[in-house]
């Protein structure tokens, strides 16, 4: 049997849908200081275990 | 930013050169075998050690835990002090520099041991985490002023922030109980300190006169409400974005389980559908995600959302089923032949 599918793209989200988390940024102001916890922390000359 | 620098960082190839060279030319200048890449790391993580065991610094981070636990700046004498009296702050940047900078020095191909971001005009570092408290020093370098800002980012985020150093200019910005912002003008100098409250508050750095250097204490909670654009002249929401970076990661972590065509994550999906205590964005996402891989079960779970009692997902739910089964009248045999 040929089971329908279904366009994932086509269900819409919730009324509520709001951006990613960092997602938004604060418009004409100088600084993108508005998200704090975006931050990495790469020991560029050791890279992780697995990269290698 | 030193132009030197500034290109050094953009390539990697070239900071990998540089390192190459460096490693060619101190061996070439020495007998003993220049550090390699796991000594240089130990090394550094050796002062960061050491600055962790100070008495002020372990004091400081005990009562950022009880802190990020929900207790009062008033209950965290140390952590206050640091961030309301500015020999205080001035003291504890010093002793920090006093430690990483001989290290960096001596370490040259070293890297402080902490999380950090780097954006124009912008840098932190993260000194201290518990929970969702953490301590950042941060410094904001003189830019070329921009045009008046016209919205303002509300997270439900608290900050105590006291200027260690530098001088700047800029708004803080208040929503009444009614949702109107107010900005008001500030100039900041070295021993200010700036409150800000969660939701309802946000400030704004504009012009910086001289490199300003802020000792930052945040709290958010566990589940943040979401961050808010708000424009600055109506006081309408222009954007919002999810202020709970886990419900974020889950989202993004079920569009691809559905775009790799996961069917093993069927059952997973389906239990983070119905989980009440889920955030309702993520909830939504697996309903959508069960609905493209497997149709039959996410019907299913649609009609079992739709008629929960009191499930917040409960109205769209029923009407997105309504809307796929008018759509798509081949799936309502789909339904009958389960019924």
């Amino acid at each position: 049997m040929n089971i329908p599918k279904i366009d994932v793209s086509a269900v819409p989200g919730l009324e509520s849908a709001q951006g990613l988390f960092g997602s938004i940024k604060q418009a004409s102001a100088p600084y993108e200081d508005g998200v704090v916890d975006v931050m990495v922390y790469v020991y560029d000359v050791l890279p992780p275990e697995t990269v290698v | 930013m030193h132009p030197a620098i500034a290109a050094l960082r953009s390539p990697r190839a070239s900071q990998r050169r540089a390192r190459a060279d460096y490693v060619a030319k101190s061996a070439a200048n020495s007998n003993t075998p220049p550090p390699d890449a796991a000594q240089n790391a130990a090394s550094m993580q050796v002062v960061r050690e050491q600055w962790l065991a100070r008495p002020e610094i372990e004091r400081a981070a005990a009562e950022l835990a009880h802190y990020a636990s929900g207790a009062d700046l008033e209950q965290c004498p140390a952590l206050g002090a640091l961030i309301c009296d500015h020999s205080t702050a001035r003291g504890f940047a010093d002793t920090l520099f006093a430690q990483v900078l001989p290290a960096l020095v001596s370490v040259s191909l070293g890297e402080a041991p902490f999380r950090f971001r780097n954006s124009r005009g912008l840098s932190t570092i993260q000194l201290l985490e518990a929970g969702g408290a953490k301590l950042c020093l941060t410094a904001y370098e003189p830019l070329e002023p921009e045009a008046a800002p016209r919205s303002a980012l509300f997270a439900d985020r608290e900050a105590h922030e006291i200027v260690v150093s530098g001088a700047a200019e800029g708004l803080v910005h208040q929503l009444d109980a009614k949702g109107a912002p107010r900005s008001e003008a500030c100039a900041w100098q070295a021993g200010d300190t700036i409150r800000v409250r969660a939701e309802t508050e946000a400030r704004q750095v504009l012009r910086v006169t001289r490199s300003l250097t802020l000792l930052q204490l945040t709290r958010e909670p566990q589940h943040p409400a979401p961050t808010r654009e708000v424009s600055l002249d109506t006081g309408e929401t222009v954007r919002s974005a999810s202020g709970d970076k886990s419900a974020s990661q889950a989202v993004m972590a079920l569009g691809v389980l559905g775009a790799l065509r996961e069917y093993e994550a069927l059952s997973v999906m389906e239990q983070t559908a119905r989980n009440p205590k889920e955030d309702a964005e993520v909830r939504w996402e697996a309903v959508r995600q069960t609905l493209g891989l497997g149709p039959v079960r996410g019907l299913d779970l649609l009609a079992d959302l739709a008629s929960a009692p009191g499930d917040p997902l409960a109205p769209p739910a029923s009407v997105l089923r309504e809307q796929l089964l008018s759509a798509q009248p081949e799936l309502r045999l789909l339904v009958k032949e389960k019924a």
